[in-house]
């Protein structure tokens, strides 16, 4: 008698995971992050946009950001699952099975790239296409477990979407768009590294060479510090651009040197330390230095889309001569 | 007795009543991203034709 394997992919059954699970997978969150900044790209860029181009462009973004966090959690589902920040996500908690997150990951790539050569041009969907491969491939692959590095070079890959919109729009790549990329690069090491500060044992547990488990928490408090300072001289130097106003120079002044507080509390904290063996008094710095990191953190957040904000609200004023 | 001539289904299972919800909900999900994305594609092409034109 002829047997038929029915194959269903799982041999616990159909797969419970609804639409829901699979957005939660193209991580909304950094999505929202690379959505704000390819706008602010795409509205500075010196050539007008179709409105309907324009946000079927962004929405081409958006999916290929999706798509290349899709594919990130594919490949770190070993380590995610030993993270506390990260086993909750939708492959660890086993809600998809991987082959679902990999084939939904490269198709979601094709259609993004796809849908923005037909939206903007090929210049912009070709830049989409080597962030997606960039943050996969030279990123999480190759990288992220390697070199302590990994976040100031991986950090690229969270770079492009201003020059993607800037792209988009039919500006090319020109100096304005690359200072835009430069800010972000320069922002992603004291974000992430604030984050590992003072979750350094989860990254430990899962092997990740962060900079606070590699090369210790003084020499990142102090890396931060200086990436803090440098990420205000790019800053600086885009008001030399015509992007600058006095408004932007007036507030990103401002929120740079708030910026710059937060991580000088940082470097001179005792976030990170070891805490065998320590006394009380001393427990007690380092859990006051682990908040002054969290206060860099969420502030981190607020700073970028503030930033950018700025940039765009000053571009657009200028329109109105003011 | 069983009929030789159907094939015995190994390993086969029986999809249980919230399997075959979420597995309706994919569908639809996988439909409309479909059709959001024909619709998508259809407009942008007017959108062009119309500037050539």
């Amino acid at each position: 008698m002829d047997t038929v394997r029915h194959n269903t992919g799982s041999l616990d059954g159909l797969s419970l995971a609804g639409p829901g699970d699979y957005y939660g997978l193209m991580k909304p969150r950094v999505m929202s992050l690379v959505v704000f900044t390819a706008m602010v790209g795409l509205i500075c860029a010196p050539t007008s946009m179709n409105p309907f181009m324009a946000i079927a462009s962004i929405l081409c973004i958006a999916v290929g950001a999706g798509a290349a966090g899709a594919l990130n959690m594919w490949y770190d589902r070993d380590i995610d699952a030993v993270m506390s920040r990260t086993k909750k996500r939708p492959l660890p908690a086993g809600k998809v099975s991987p082959s679902s997150v990999l084939a939904f990951g490269v198709v979601m790539s094709m259609v993004s790239v796809l849908g923005l050569s037909i939206a903007a041009n090929y210049l912009a969907a070709g830049l989409l296409a080597f962030t997606i491969f960039y943050y996969f491939v030279i990123y999480t692959v190759w990288l992220k477990r390697r070199t302590p590095q990994n976040i100031v070079i991986g950090g690229a890959a969270g770079a492009f979407p201003p020059m993607i919109g800037w792209a988009a729009a039919g500006g090319g790549i020109t100096f304005e768009s690359l200072v835009l990329f430069v800010i972000i690069l320069l922002w992603t090491p004291p974000h992430f590294w604030a984050l590992a500060l003072y979750k350094q044992g989860d990254y430990g547990k899962a092997g990740i060479p962060m900079m606070p488990n590699a090369k210790g928490a003084k020499s990142t408090r102090l890396q931060i510090f200086i990436y803090a300072l440098v990420l205000a001289a790019s800053c600086a130097y885009l008001a030399t651009t015509s992007l600058g106003s006095s408004l932007y120079i007036a507030v990103a002044g401002l929120l740079n040197l708030t910026f710059i507080v937060l991580a000088f509390k940082v470097w001179r904290s005792h976030a990170g330390d070891d805490v065998m063996g320590l006394d009380e008094a001393s427990l007690y710095k380092v859990k006051i230095g682990e908040k002054a990191a969290r206060n860099l953190f969420a502030y981190s957040i607020i700073y970028l889309f503030a930033l950018f904000g700025i940039i765009a609200a000053s571009h657009l004023l200028s329109g109105f001569g003011v | 007795m069983s009929d030789p001539y159907t094939p015995e289904i190994e390993g086969y299972h029986e999809p249980t009543a919230e399997e075959l919800v979420a597995r309706k909900k994919r569908n639809l999900g996988i439909a409309f991203g479909l059709f959001s994305f024909v619709i998508l594609v259809f407009l942008l092409m007017l959108y062009k034709v119309g500037v050539a034109g």
